[in-house]
């Protein structure tokens, strides 16, 4: 990724993978699960996406099984997925930890003597 | 799970091209039913229909925009982007804003200091060039989208009439390359556009556009032309503007093409079609005015451009499927 932020749904499907392969609805349901139900993908949106961030170079795909007469294809993390999601959670981290010292500042401020 | 679902959504998923179905369809039909057995349904929902459609419908747009490669799109839209820039410069400061010396009889109907609407149009772009340099390239895309839909749109809505009276917006003339290059833009939003190309391109494009319209606007004489810059008598000052910039396009396309730049010399092609596109407008205004002699110029010059664009991005190795 460049120095322009990555979207919700690309951070937490990379987020999904970082953990094995999964298949399209595994991923769908580790989204949700990670973002206790407020992120909820559909199949369009999810491959679309797939479909990205493998243009990118972020994910790949990581062979087929047959499960019941349905298709299930499985995607995985590449080493720049890794790297890209690495420098991202980062990123998240630094914003989250200036957010919490700066309220933490400006309430220290305003406490009653 | 039953065949219902299964079937629909195989007939929903052709909103796809064919191409992509190849490739993903048994796979999306995959994920689709297993969703819908944990969601307990045995229908598809409408939240799938519409993601479905939607992105089928990106898909084949897609495959569209294919026809010319991404690094072609990329510095094509990036130099549209500077171009609008410099054109909607040009028209806010030298085609719309009445200067103090304007006379009385200009300032009949207006928008403000403004002949027209169109300096909303022209505003719009103006901060969406800020918001890419500035890297907010979703407001940019919605500022973009919006002043080419405008551009689109306008003619259709507003017809200008003469004596002026309420509102009127520019003329269809400076709105048909206006509108090619918010499309060029749109069809490949540069994330990270390069200030020096942005800066070269709209810099080239107020010289082109803003030179013969400057005297004119400093002479102030009545009836003050200005009003009637791309309505009338001055259309020709704008084929002048039309083929210089064609021509410094060509120029870079072939430097570029020196330089073993393939893509900016594909790209630099690409954008001299809102050029053509305005030789085209300004040919079809001329002819209605009964000034025909510029017709063979301006239509050599328009199929020559045109070809000029084929011919680059073939020679460029460009697939082309139509």
């Amino acid at each position: 990724m460049g120095a322009t932020e990555m979207r919700e749904p690309s951070f937490l499907i990379l987020t999904a993978l970082a953990g094995g392969p999964l298949h399209g609805y595994a991923v769908i349901a580790e989204v949700a699960q990670m973002s206790q139900g407020r992120v909820r993908l559909r199949a369009g949106t999810l491959y679309a996406a797939l479909e990205r961030l493998a243009a990118e170079g972020l994910v790949a795909s990581s062979g087929e099984q047959v499960v019941d007469g349905r298709l299930r294809r499985y995607f995985r993390l590449t080493d720049e997925g890794e790297q890209a999601l690495t420098l991202e959670a980062r990123r998240l981290r630094e914003n989250a930890d200036r957010a919490v010292a700066r309220l933490r500042t400006a309430r220290s401020r305003v406490a009653p003597a | 799970m039953t065949a219902g679902p299964e079937a629909a959504y195989r007939r929903l998923l052709r909103a796809y091209p064919a191409s992509w179905r190849r490739r993903h369809a048994d796979a999306v039909l995959g994920t689709l039913l297993d969703q819908a057995d944990a969601e307990g349904r045995s229908a598809v929902s409408v939240a799938d229909v519409r993601d479905i459609l939607g992105h089928g419908l990106l898909a084949r747009l897609h495959l569209l925009l294919d026809v010319v490669p991404g690094r072609v799109r990329a510095v094509a839209g990036t130099a549209a982007l500077g171009s609008g820039a410099g054109l909607c410069l040009a028209l806010l400061l030298l085609g719309e804003w009445l200067p103090p010396w304007a006379p009385p009889s200009t300032r009949e109907a207006g928008f403000g200091p403004f002949l027209t609407v169109g300096p909303l149009l022209y505003a719009a772009w103006l901060l969406a060039v800020a918001a890419s340099l500035l890297r907010h390239p979703r407001l940019a895309r919605s500022l973009l989208g919006a002043a080419t839909l405008a551009a689109v749109v306008l003619p259709h809505v507003v017809a200008n009439a003469y004596p002026y009276a309420g509102v009127e917006r520019p003329s269809s003339t400076a709105l048909a390359p206006l509108a090619v290059l918010g499309l060029l833009v749109l069809a490949a939003p540069p994330s990270r556009p390069s200030p020096a190309v942005v800066a070269a391109t709209a810099i080239g494009t107020v010289a082109a556009v803003g030179g013969p319209m400057l005297p004119l606007w400093l002479s102030g004489g009545s009836p003050f032309p200005v009003r009637d810059f791309f309505y009338y008598a001055y259309a020709h000052h704008l084929a002048v503007s039309a083929a210089v910039l064609l021509a410094a396009g060509l120029l870079a396309a072939v430097a570029a093409l020196v330089a073993r730049r393939p893509a900016y010399a594909g790209g630099a092609l690409l954008a001299l079609l809102p050029w053509a596109v305005l030789l085209l407008a300004v040919w079809r205004r001329i002819s209605t005015q009964g000034m025909s002699a510029l017709e063979p110029l301006v239509v050599v010059a328009g199929v020559g451009a045109a070809l000029a664009v084929l011919g680059g991005l073939r020679a460029l190795g460009v697939r082309v499927r139509l």
